[in-house]
């Protein structure tokens, strides 16, 4: 049986825990800068 | 049950021996993440970066398919990634920091040469120490001797790269652009060290990192497929340039390959003794790269004593630096962190705590897990075809190689990846 730990503050969907995460956005953003860095460097 | 807080001195006899396993996967990562940088030097042979960049992430693409495969069977990652679904999306995302990275380091070499541009995004476990300072706690209550450690190292890890910078410019003359190359290396750094953000993510849920690499691949290989045909001006392009160079494509695939064999090392010791000591470890990988630079491609030929100096200074203050961060972690302090983190991504996501305990400790949830199936077979026969027809193709780069050194270097890698895989095996299962 899977046993799932309850809390408050869990979002109701999946995607709105992952887009609410801090550690989404924050790699997610050098992405975008290092995407930019190439193609100024290219 | 066990839930994550729960302590025991089962408890701590298992994590002083997962801690050693940990130690020994972040060294062997070392020596294999730097023969794997060996490939890129054909880049001064005229080849596009983007080409190199494209058959080294396919060669890593193949390999993350067939090596899980051969390890545990292909069903087990799925079955795996049933428990943590969410994390499939920060695996794609690590593929694409990756990538883009890799790409940016094959400019770096181009531009200002292996032994030069490899410690500059070495850097990268800097920027893993921040991130996991700010958003997962990790040095928040720790003792002043593990934060004199972090941040002594640091700084002297930062000396090191302001050392190999000046070598940089003073042997500009030799390859050109070199700020493009200093910008590419360290936008590198940057891009490797944010990945670190999803290795945490996936290893304090407890996820095995063959799991959480074979959905890295889709990112790594669809980011790379994107810039190859943007920069080189679409498909018909990228196929003209990969038939034109098809005599030396083998090498970057292979380069992809010795990659995911580090890749893993290092995703294991990122799981048993965490980012602060796991990322640094395998970072020792500038001292092995400049063996392979020096001894077997017979790099920085011809320049100043004072430019060596530098380099070779440079390359062993930031190894010492990263020494005394590995070596400055507390425990328990350290294992607490991860309970909390572990907790938040509990509540965030609705994970069971029993897998993500289990997992965290090396052990296996369920009843055993899933058997190879034909599948397996397919994709451990594609990948060898794929590699033997490359490698029939393939023609010795011409430049100058010290043979004896390159079977002295590649029969370290050989010994510590037999004694690493039978010590995983022996300890944790692979999990």
């Amino acid at each position: 049986m899977r046993l799932r730990s309850e809390s408050s503050e869990r979002p109701r969907s999946p995607w709105k825990a992952i887009l609410g995460d801090v550690q989404f956005w924050a790699p997610f953003g050098v992405l975008l800068l290092g995407l930019l860095v190439l193609a100024l460097i290219q | 049950m066990p839930v994550p807080g729960s302590k025991t001195l089962t408890d701590q006899g298992r994590q002083r021996k997962l801690h050693r396993l940990g130690i020994f996967c972040g060294i062997a990562a070392a020596l294999w993440l730097a023969g794997a940088e060996a490939p890129t030097k054909l880049v001064t042979v005229a080849v596009s970066p983007l080409v190199i960049s494209f058959m080294m992430v396919l060669g890593a693409f193949v390999s993350r398919w067939s090596l899980p495969a051969v390890i545990r069977g292909t069903a087990d990652t799925f079955s795996d990634a049933r428990n943590a679904p969410h994390l499939m999306v920060w695996g794609v995302m690590a593929g694409c920091l990756w990538a883009t990275g890799n790409t940016l380091t094959i400019f770096a070499v181009r531009d200002i040469g292996l032994s030069l541009a490899f410690p500059l995004w070495n850097s990268n476990s800097l920027i893993g120490i921040l991130w996991g300072t700010l958003l997962f706690k990790e040095l928040h209550g720790a003792g002043w001797w593990r934060k004199v450690g972090v941040v002594g190292g640091a700084l002297v890890i930062f000396t090191g790269a302001l050392l190999i910078s000046a070598a940089a410019s003073t042997s500009q003359g030799t390859h050109g652009g070199a700020l493009r190359g200093v910008i590419a290396a360290l936008g590198a750094g940057l891009l490797f060290g944010s990945m670190y953000i999803p290795y945490r993510k996936a290893y304090i849920t407890g996820m095995n990192p063959l799991t959480f690499l074979t959905f890295f691949t889709f990112g790594e290989m669809a980011t790379v497929t994107v810039l190859a045909l943007v920069f080189l001006g679409g498909p018909l392009a990228l196929w003209r340039e990969l038939v034109a160079e098809r005599a030396i494509l083998f090498w970057p695939l292979l380069g992809g390959f010795l990659w995911v064999v580090g890749d893993l090392f290092q995703n294991y010791a990122t799981k048993y003794v965490g980012i602060s000591r796991g990322i640094p470890l395998s970072n020792t990988n500038q001292l092995w790269g400049l063996f392979w630079a020096i001894l077997v491609f017979g790099e920085l030929r011809g320049l100043s004593g004072n430019v060596y100096a530098q380099v070779i200074g440079g390359s062993l203050l930031m190894a010492a630096g990263a020494m005394a961060i590995a070596l400055s972690s507390a425990s328990e302090s350290e294992y607490s962190n991860w309970r909390k983190a572990a907790q938040r991504e509990m509540d965030r996501y609705g994970i069971d705590p029993a897998y993500v305990t289990l997992r965290m400790e090396g052990r296996e949830p369920g009843p055993g897990r899933a058997r190879r199936g034909w599948i397996d077979w397919v994709l451990i026969g594609a990948a060898l075809l794929i590699f033997g027809a490359l490698g029939a193709m393939a023609r010795a780069p011409r430049m100058e190689i010290q043979m004896a050194w390159l079977a002295a270097l590649s029969l370290a890698m050989l010994i510590v990846l037999i004694a690493g895989g039978l010590a995983l095996r022996r300890v944790t299962g692979f999990s």
